[in-house]
């Protein structure tokens, strides 16, 4: 029996939604929390039991930023107790893992919404209540073990390392990717649905763009010197010094509007891709834990040397695709601040942290610069194979006829599930470990592989869902039958 | 400086400017680009010997030791990353560099490196 198991979009029970009284006391420790791993598992499915973290019902969760569906079923299956390899990146448990850590981290932030506070009060005190906050912070080490732990083995600094050496190479970086074209626009460019591929982009960067800075801002305070004062100088900049107009996630909004994109944080969470929260998460994960201070100062010191130039050009796409009607002040700012950011992060924080806290602190800078690069990828690899992948939706469907019809079973390892889907059923996305092939038996199937990129599958009809691709399903028809078959390779 | 990336499994030898330097993998993995120059007298170290016993590098010529922290902490900035090195080499950024797979007899795991006489030219 394989574990792997394609559930319909069903709407689950959230009973359990439980507190921390029904937490047992640990067996066999862990190293990191002293709790035993079926422990944490167990805290894994309370978390995303909570009622905030189930199913929708819509496929935009409109000015309700508590509202952060995890795939529960997903969580019941997979085991996080130990690292992923990097090809396993956009897996199912990778899915279900980054959005439970995303949630926890930013429950260390203020989401406000923007109209109707009173009819989601409850889900703002339950988002910031004790036991979704402290639930969280057991299974985080976990989790961050799980998603980032493969860095550890795929990233490796040695040698005498200097100031200058970290200076040449930043430099070189900065060289090197002003050279080059960003292998995400021209995918954009050349999509065969500019427009929807370029929403698609935004949508990706909307959950980092509309909290700007937040992760970073975790190192402002405390006591460090001269370090934290600079660090404080490209935060107040992208805080717009505290005028909200000036502010650049007010920028980024207008972006999104002149788009016809919704504003509103994480409105579109449902398509949120694996790489996309994983580059998120990373840099919460090295500025949340200052004992990585370090590793968050090499990751800001590339990030913002090297955005100015992504900045340029993600402006020339925009327009490209949209023309005149598009806002792209965001991104030319950012073109210009961030390469004084570059220059500032380089020079008035890594350079002086080095002088000051001394070489030995140079592995770690380097690390954060690599860790950053090798998430960035990630990220762009999953933005990528998900744009192909919508581009293809009909060639795919086509391809599931092929199967079809030169019989399944020479191509079909096992029938995963047979399901029911009903019109207005609650909805989600996730992502498989396989490649799959779903027919529809009966009824209207909606196949959902982004926003606003979608294709409907009658009776008789198939289609091919990639390994690793982020897709939801819905019922055009009053009521749709459907079968999923894993695919061999 | 000089910043050089290159693929391991195809190279581990480096001549730029003056200097040469090989590379050395470790069993766990990780690696270090060490300068090709005993400290002692000059002798090319990547023809020296591993010494498991006493987890060091051993110049074949007056048998100066190298402890693998000592190779670790000197060797050149390196950065290993999804199966491609860096290297950051003090000599000039514009400096041409020529890459080769040599038989690094100092090697820990004592594995046969040579054979291929691969050869490469390499830039920034």
């Amino acid at each position: 029996m394989r574990e792997f198991l394609h559930m319909p979009n069903t709407a689950e029970s959230h009973s359990t939604a439980g507190g921390v009284a029904a937490i047992n006391a640990p067996s066999t420790p862990t190293a990191v929390t002293g709790i035993a791993p079926e422990e944490i598992k167990r805290y894994m499915q309370l978390y995303a039991a909570n009622p905030l973290f189930g199913y929708h019902d819509k496929w935009i969760i409109s000015d309700n930023p508590y509202r952060r569906p995890i795939d529960q079923q997903a969580v019941t299956r997979h085991d996080f107790s130990r690292p992923l390899k990097r090809e396993e990146a956009f897996g199912s448990s990778a899915l279900a893992a980054q959005r439970m850590l995303f949630n926890v981290y930013e429950t260390d932030f203020v989401f406000l919404p923007e109209k109707d506070f009173a009819a989601k009060r409850a889900d703002f005190e339950s988002f910031y209540s004790n036991e979704n906050k402290l639930l969280g912070e057991l299974i985080r080490p976990t989790l961050e073990t799980h998603l980032f732990g493969f860095l550890e083995e795929e990233i490796d600094i040695s040698g005498k390392w200097s100031a200058a050496a970290v200076e040449s190479y930043l430099r070189h970086l900065i060289e090197n990717h002003e050279r080059s074209e960003i292998d995400i626009l021209s995918a954009v460019l050349s999509s065969l649905d500019p427009e929807k591929a370029a929403l698609t982009l935004l949508i990706q960067v909307a959950g980092d763009f509309l909290t700007e800075s937040s992760s970073s801002a975790r190192n402002l305070l405390g006591k460090f010197g001269l370090v934290q004062s600079e660090l404080f100088k490209i935060a107040i900049d992208d805080y717009g010094y505290g005028v909200h107009k000036a502010k650049h996630s007010t920028l980024f909004e207008s972006t999104l509007e002149t788009c016809g994109l919704a504003t509103e944080a994480h409105a579109y969470w449902h398509f949120y891709l694996t790489g996309s929260l994983a580059l998120n998460n990373y840099y919460h994960y090295v500025c949340r834990d200052h004992s990585k201070f370090f590793r968050a100062i090499g990751a800001i010191a590339v990030g913002e040397s090297l955005f100015a130039h992504t900045c340029r050009k993600f402006s020339e796409m925009l327009r490209a695709v949209f023309g005149n009607r598009v806002d792209t002040y965001y991104f030319d700012e950012h073109y210009h601040i961030d390469a004084h950011h570059g220059r500032m992060a380089t020079e008035n924080v890594v350079a002086p942290a080095i002088a000051k806290y001394g070489d030995s602190v140079i592995p770690e800078i380097v690390r954060g610069m690599e860790e950053l690069q090798s998430i960035t990828s990630l990220a762009d690899d999953d933005f990528m194979a998900q744009l192909i992948w919508a581009d293809d939706l009909e060639g795919q469907r086509t391809a599931a006829s092929r199967i079809h019809q030169s019989g399944l079973s020479q191509d079909a390892e096992s029938r995963i599930t047979t399901a029911v889907l009903r019109k207005g059923d609650p909805i989600s996305t996730r992502a498989c470990d396989a490649d799959s092939l779903w027919l529809v038996e009966s009824g209207t199937l909606e196949l959902v592989a982004g926003h606003d990129r979608s294709i409907q599958i009658e009776a008789g009809e198939g289609i091919v869902v990639l390994r690793g691709r982020l897709h939801g399903a819905s019922s055009v028809s009053p009521e749709c039958l459907y079968h999923v078959y894993e695919l061999k390779d | 400086m000089l910043v050089l990336t290159f693929d391991p499994e195809k190279f581990n030898f480096v001549a730029a400017g003056d200097d040469s330097y090989f590379l050395l993998r470790f069993p766990d993995g990780s690696r270090v680009m060490f300068q090709d120059r005993c400290a002692h007298r000059g002798s090319p170290l990547h023809l020296g010997c591993w010494n498991a016993g006493e987890n060091a590098l051993v110049c074949s010529s007056h048998q100066t030791k190298y402890p693998e922290r000592v190779l670790r902490r000197q060797g050149v900035p390196l950065i290993y990353r999804a199966g491609r090195v860096t290297v950051l080499l003090d000599v000039a950024s514009h400096a041409e560099a020529r890459l080769a797979r040599k038989n690094i007899l100092a090697q820990p795991d004592n594995s046969p490196t040579d054979t291929s006489g691969a050869q490469g030219t390499a830039g920034a």
